[in-house]
């Protein structure tokens, strides 16, 4: 089950990316219209130790847990892939189509559920309480508007749309200090989150020359610059490590 | 250009903060050469007096104060402004932005500044306004309020307060959760309270609801706004939604879950036994009524019939570096003057006795009243070179020691097992003690009053006045958990001191210090500005 909503959000997120493929006319009216980007993140270096989650703060979350919960600010796979990284192109400059549907994020056992999202300006973000107990979702942006809203009971649902391009949103909860996510927010779809093979995939690029940006909570940035054409499949492997 | 104006802009004597705040007395006299040609200038003068010393001069809450004061002052620059009558996510109403700096937080180093006027505060609103804007490097500048919508909260009436609406709202206050917070009992010590950080990443104090003290007004609107909005940089989130949530459309219900919650945490409060009978001084001014001679210091305490004809006003003094409770705190004050002597009554709570002379790891408790020399003060400092301060700081520890020589025996009784060393003029009263012998006050072992007289004009310049020219007296004793200390001096002082007169209204603050809570120097709670009617 948890994995299930982590998934599908990723799934979600990638969906939106392959679902604007139609709505971009190449040029000259090709029949393939863009080209996908995509990679693998590495983490170079010895991965540090997952760091366990201690939920004495609150009774209740420890109690949905039959295992131990670890922090995933450094999800790295026994491959040394890393998840979690947020791969977008940084400075597309066209039309990009207008955001479809609603984001969501689910507070479920104490735990933002995906842990990093992508959505659109003016794009409806829904954030959901599954647990039966007070979160609150603060939003610290710096470029949008604070927000900082009480959810103290379970199914409870707020709806929140940023009017900035803005990457790197912090949202916690001050209940629980542990309960932290990343929200990224851009003028187009042309984003991804590496999965837990630290893979991505970026599809109905249009065709050009772009700067790709990986970006992580914790080991940073790293920038490429990668040609897409139409059909085609651009690669664009990063490593990361820490600082 | 009248004196008066004159004044008000070199005047920034200001009220009890030993550091450091430096004025440019050059960059101020070509302000009021600017200010006919722009009107902003006035505006500019009236920040940098009150507001630059804590917020700093951008407004980014790094002013020369900034690092004496927890929490720490706001950073405009970043759009978050706490007290809001708007929804979450919208910025500050200017009648919120007003009331904040009229009313001051209670409970934190924000003053209220009703003593300045209305257009002045206003404009004031406007130039931190202006201040609030992001400035990313090699982009212009974008302000928040530009363009922002604010539509404010209608507060609807309150319910009355009932039995049965209190206890509705002790069951909302643990269904919303507010206990992981607050605390069950609302002292603040909720399983997250050690947690929670504010908006630059420090660590925030939670509200102690039995306190009774409110950073933006303890009235039920004021609290409904802060349930309804939250507060910006804070962890306080808004409860607008959980509400409607759970009263649905019914807004009977919404109405009894809100104010019964209210109530309910209005109910928690303590009542303070010091302040009763006591009343809120009128346009900040305290009066100093004419009494009978003021001759013997002992016949100014209990019922004495020489303050019969004073009022007893309570002030609220502020901690400036605030603890997890115990925040502010109201001092009964009463002044009377015979003519030739003034003398100025302060009672507060203190259920712990602190006066402990040796033991350095602790602190003593301590009050002093402070005068401007000037009539226009400024904002927190010790005054500045053109507007200096005098102050009568009484000390427990002093007054612990008032006829006693033998330090010897008075540190053993401290450390009742450990070996001390004898002091100097303990084995020989004419040993060579050179700060004694140079009339250096502090240096002094045996104290002869428990008052010391001190004088400032500006940053670093506090300076306790030589033995030759202490002539404040006074007294403190503690009874029932509460101090009361009357101090004592000629109305007519020396050079550099407070001449009290019949028929002058004298700028005046107050400040307590805690031993128990480890208060000490710039750590102390105190009052804002108030002016001393002789009549
Ligand atoms: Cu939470």
């Amino acid at each position: 089950m948890k994995m299930n909503v982590i998934t599908s959000a990723v799934l979600l997120t990638l969906c939106l990316s392959t679902a604007t493929d139609s709505t971009y006319a190449g040029n000259n009216g090709n029949t393939v219209a863009g080209g996908s980007v995509s990679g693998t993140v590495k983490f170079e270096g010895t991965a540090p130790k997952p760091r366990p989650i201690n939920m004495v703060a609150d009774k209740v979350c420890a109690s949905q847990h039959t295992s131990t919960v670890f922090s995933e600010d450094a999800v790295i796979s026994s491959t040394n892939t890393l998840k979690n990284v947020f791969v977008y192109i940084k400075d597309f400059k066209g039309t990009a189509p207008a955001p479809k549907g609603a984001v969501s994020l689910t507070q479920s056992g104490c735990i933002y559920k995906p842990h990093v999202l992508g959505l659109m300006v003016g794009q409806k973000l829904e954030i959901t309480n599954d647990d039966a107990l007070l979160h609150n979702l603060h939003g610290t942006p710096s470029v949008n508007k604070e927000f900082n809203v009480g959810q103290p009971k379970k199914g409870m649902k707020n709806e929140f749309t940023f009017d900035k391009e803005e990457v790197g949103i912090p949202i916690k909860c001050d209940v629980h200090p542990w309960m932290k996510s990343y929200l990224h927010v851009l003028k187009h779809p042309y984003f991804a989150v590496t999965d837990e093979n630290g893979k991505f995939t970026i599809s109905g690029v249009p065709a050009g020359t772009y700067t790709v940006e990986a970006w992580h909570e914790k080991y940073g940035t790293k920038t490429m610059t990668i040609k897409v054409t139409d059909g085609g499949s651009a690669m664009a492997d990063f490593s990361m490590s820490k600082k | 250009m009248s004196k008066k104006f004159f004044l008000l802009l070199i005047g920034f004597s200001a009220y009890f903060l030993f550091g450091s705040f430096i004025i440019q007395p050059k960059y101020w006299l070509n302000k009021e050469e600017n200010k006919k040609s722009n009107p902003t200038v006035e505006t500019e003068t009236l920040y940098n007096t009150y507001c630059t010393p804590c917020h700093g001069s951008q407004g980014d809450g790094e002013g020369e104060l900034a690092y004496l004061l927890y929490p720490k002052p706001r950073n405009f620059t970043k759009g978050m402004f706490k007290l809001r009558s708007t929804p979450s996510g919208q910025m500050p109403s200017d009648d919120d932005l007003f009331k904040t700096i009229k009313n001051g937080m209670a409970g934190t180093a924000m003053p209220s500044f009703t003593f300045l006027k209305e257009d002045e505060i206003k404009s004031l609103v406007d130039f931190v306004k202006k201040l609030s804007q992001k400035c990313p490097p090699n982009q212009p500048c974008e302000n928040y309020f530009t363009g922002a919508v604010t539509n404010p909260v209608k507060v609807p009436e309150p319910l009355a307060s009932s039995a049965e609406l209190v206890e509705k709202g002790k069951s909302v206050y643990t269904s919303l959760g507010c206990d992981k917070c607050h605390g069950e009992k609302g002292i603040g010590d909720g399983p997250s309270a050690l947690t929670l950080k504010d908006g630059w990443g420090y660590p925030i104090p939670v509200r102690d609801f039995t306190s009774g003290t409110y950073v933006g007004g303890g009235s039920p609107k004021d609290l409904y706004l802060r349930f309804i909005t939250g507060m910006s940089g804070t962890p306080m989130p808004s409860f607008e939604s959980a509400i409607n949530e759970m009263a649905g459309t019914n807004d009977a219900d919404r109405q009894k879950y809100i104010w019964g919650l209210i109530h309910y945490i209005k109910s928690l409060e303590v009542k303070n036994a010091s302040t009763q009978n006591t009343i809120s001084p009128e346009n900040n001014i305290i009066e100093c009524q004419k009494s009978s001679a003021i001759t013997d210091t002992d016949k100014l305490f209990g019922n004495s019939k020489i303050w019969s004809n004073a009022k007893t006003y309570s002030i609220p003094v502020n901690r400036l570096w605030q603890k997890t409770s115990n925040n502010q705190l109201l001092v009964s004050v009463s002044a009377i003057y015979d003519g030739q002597k003034v003398a100025v009554k302060m009672v507060w709570n203190d259920p712990d006795k602190t006066d402990n002379t040796y033991r350095i790891q602790e602190f003593q408790d301590g009050s002093a009243v402070q005068f401007s020399l000037t009539d226009k003060p400024g904002f927190h400092g010790m005054g500045s070179k053109d507007s200096p301060v005098d102050i009568w700081f009484w000390h427990s520890d002093w007054q612990a020691r008032i006829g006693k020589d033998n330090n010897q025996l008075y540190a053993h009784s401290s450390y009742a097992d450990g070996h001390t060393t004898d002091y100097p003029q303990s084995i020989h009263p004419n040993a060579l003690s050179t700060g004694r012998d140079a009339g250096n006050n502090l240096s002094q072992d045996i104290k002869s009053s428990p008052v010391e007289a001190v004088s400032a004009k500006g940053p670093g310049t506090l300076k306790s006045k030589p033995t030759i020219n202490q002539n404040v007296t006074g007294k403190g004793v503690w009874a029932e958990n509460k101090w009361t200390v009357v101090l004592i001096r000629n109305m007519s002082g020396g050079k550099e001191e407070v001449q009290i007169a019949n028929g002058k209204e004298i700028p005046v603050a107050f400040a307590i210090w805690n031993g128990s809570m480890n208060d000490r120097n710039g750590q102390k709670m105190v009052s804002t500005w108030y002016k001393l009617k002789v009549r």
